[in-house]
């Protein structure tokens, strides 16, 4: 290259020559949804997805649901497609009728678990003087960061879970599936078993999307680094689609 | 007798599935307890405020506006204003009223002060979770630097937050290096993570490729004089480091720990990746592929480099960059959003960042329609990725900084423009 760069400087200048017409070759740079078509075989077409757009936020739950939402008659049907090398577990999800107030109110409070304002526990044992008597973190660092490591958890499966457009939301907010994931030691999927929801398509797509997960060898988010263990080797997850302008 | 055996079979199936699977069966993490996937919502970030004390001295004013500055960086967080804050003003001795700043929708707040010793400065940072209700911190640390590395104190400070509340330490106590033109050479430039400090690094006369962070945070790159071949070189002195292979080195790494490095070198037309002890003294092939460049070190043991023509990015041996587009300058993220390996794409005329998972699945697309914006390198806490681009909107071509997890949020460090951009933490 060095060599080439001396010859030309060695050229007579341009600046003495004559001006006339010289032709150049022109290669045209192709936009990307015209490059050639990918050999036969691939399923992937030669685009790049669009950028992230920032998805509708949800408010935040400030206050605590005063009466039990109704269940679907149909969960606790489990599902034969379990992963083979999953040892299958028993029913993780609620059940209908017996779930106790205090339960949902966990459940609905999704930033701080078990650290809003309530009575003080009447209880000596270790805790926080603002906690709730069904709270079971008694550190509230420990707490916050759990919080957000469970935030990260659902934002990345929630992001494979395309069940959009495929249940009418009438239905598809009454449903709700329940999985067992286990977890390797490189934070990948290993394996799942699921507890469906009765409704063929929206189980279909939860374990489309646990499928998908394994088969990826995609890594889940690093947990906490004072809190390693809150990623153990299973890890329960409650698929829903409840939000109108997230799932219609 | 066939349906007898296939009853006894399906009843021993049955309890295989069900029965004696259930004592064996791992116990979730009572801390996690059941993580509600619903599709696609996501919760606002929470709001943070730092109280706007007035301030006692030079660093006391650098520590408060460097840890505000590193917070809003750090996208995790809705920094507010602080017009926003409850009526002050704010000293030292004024107690906290948690009522009054929740009542301002601040979930998290943060308080700095620094105070100048004869040679050293004396930070201490407080956090209150407001979701309680406590006038107590719920975390207090307190850190003494030297004077003169005031504002790298501030960063640490910035990174015990992030850890106190997220899980995680920040990234910010760490330096940006690159490449970038000056006259006719190529010279290395070191930057702090929030864009102040930008200095020159080595001779400027000759042409440095590949910086790299190595062994007791000295930098490592690549160094051509007068058209030569590219040896490995350490050090604003350029000091030469003895390879035991020949060639022309293209590619610098060193892995987070910094007792390994990679190399890829050019030798009689063919490329290698060369990897071994930090000192190179040892070095094995580790891929040779025409054209191999740019080897990363990633988590759990991974590495990526560039390879082929048009050139994609490969991960422990296999492709993940999608097929048809000139890819280069991969950079692993552990990020929030699992483990990402970043990287850019040729579009056009213009280049974009990616990301997909280290199977090369899940590919999002970082930046679009934004000019070319390349040479992404990932924050040591994996959160940001580093990059520059040439956009003609918003503030311009520069050096950005993006939350991996909101794209959206791209923040603007400086002007600089370069290439060969890396990001690594100052040891401590």
């Amino acid at each position: 290259m060095l060599a080439l760069g001396r010859e030309r400087s060695a050229a007579p200048s341009l600046a003495d020559a004559r001006p006339e017409p010289v032709a150049v070759e022109i290669v045209p740079i192709l936009d990307e949804e015209r490059l050639p078509t990918l050999k036969y075989g691939s399923k992937k077409p030669a685009t790049l997805p669009d950028m992230w757009q920032k998805p509708k936020q949800i408010p935040r739950k400030e206050a605590a649901p005063k009466t039990v939402a109704p269940m679907p008659s149909k969960v606790g049907q489990p599902t034969t497609k379990a992963d083979p090398d999953l040892p299958a577990t028993k029913p993780v999800g609620p059940e209908p009728s017996s779930e106790p107030a205090e339960d949902a109110v966990k459940k609905a409070d999704e930033t701080i678990p078990a650290l809003d304002a309530g009575p003080p526990p009447a209880t000596t044992s270790s805790g926080v003087a603002d906690g709730v008597p069904s709270g079971t973190e008694a550190d509230p660092l420990k707490a916050q960061q759990v919080s957000l490591y469970r935030a990260q958890l659902r934002a990345w499966f929630a992001s494979r879970f395309a069940i959009r457009g495929k249940v009418p939301f009438a239905k598809l907010k009454t449903l709700m599936a329940t999985a067992t994931v286990l977890v390797d030691a490189s934070r990948r999927v290993a394996g799942y078993s699921i507890k469906g929801s009765g409704d063929p398509v929206f189980d279909a797509e939860v374990d489309k999307t646990l499928a998908a997960a394994k088969a990826s060898g995609a890594e889940l988010p690093a947990p906490p680094d004072k809190y390693p263990d809150v990623l153990g080797s299973s890890l329960t997850l409650s698929f829903q689609c409840t939000v109108a302008s997230q799932c219609e | 007798m066939q349906s007898w055996s296939y009853g006894i079979l399906l009843a021993l199936g049955v309890c295989a599935l069900t029965g004696p699977a259930l004592a064996e069966s791992p116990k979730p993490d009572e801390s996690l307890g059941t993580v509600d996937v619903d599709g696609g919502s996501s919760a606002p970030p929470q709001k943070l405020a730092v109280v706007p004390l007035l301030t006692k001295g030079n660093a006391d004013t650098l520590a408060q506006l460097v840890v505000r500055r590193d917070l809003e960086l750090s996208g995790q967080f809705d920094v507010t204003a602080d017009a926003n804050a409850p009526k002050g003003p704010f000293l030292r001795e004024t107690p906290i009223d948690p009522k009054a700043w929740r009542d301002k929708g601040v979930d998290l707040l943060v308080r700095v002060v620094a105070d100048e010793q004869a040679t050293t400065v004396k930070l201490r940072v407080d956090v209150w979770l407001l979701v309680s209700s406590k006038k107590d911190p719920a975390f207090s640390r307190s850190f003494e630097i030297p004077t003169a590395q005031a504002r790298l104190g501030a960063h640490r400070v910035a990174d015990a937050v992030l850890e106190a509340v997220t899980g995680r330490a920040g990234g910010f106590a760490s330096r940006l290096a690159f490449t970038a033109r000056v006259g006719k050479g190529q010279q290395v430039f070191l930057v702090d993570a929030d864009g102040f400090d930008l200095q020159g690094h080595g001779p400027a006369t000759d042409t440095a490729v590949s910086p790299a962070f190595g062994p007791e945070d000295e930098v490592y790159y690549a160094s051509s004089t007068d058209f030569g071949p590219f040896r490995l070189v350490r050090g604003p002195l350029a000091t030469k480091v003895t390879l035991p292979i020949p060639g022309s080195v293209l590619g610098v790494a060193f892995d987070a720990a910094r007792t390994h490095v990679a190399l890829a070198v050019m030798h009689e037309g063919v490329s290698q990746i060369w990897w071994g002890d930090a000192g190179a003294k040892s070095l094995a092939s580790k891929v040779k592929a025409p054209l191999a460049n740019h080897p990363v070190f990633g988590p759990l043991g991974k590495m990526a480099w560039v390879a082929g023509s048009p050139p994609r990015v490969f991960v422990d041996g296999k492709a993940i960059s999608p097929p048809g587009f000139a890819a280069s300058a991969p950079t692993f993220c552990d990020s929030p959003r699992g483990l990402l390996v970043v990287f850019t794409v040729g579009v056009g005329k213009d280049a974009d960042l990616v990301a997909t998972d280290s199977a090369g699945s899940g590919i999002t697309r970082l930046t679009q329609a934004q000019g070319a914006n390349s040479y992404p390198a990932c924050s040591p806490d994996g959160r940001l990725v580093a990059f520059f681009s040439t956009r003609a909107s918003g503030k311009g071509p520069g050096l950005y900084v993006m939350p991996i997890a909101a794209p959206a949020r791209a923040q603007r460090l400086g002007s600089m423009e370069g290439e060969s951009l890396r990001w690594s933490g100052v040891i401590p």
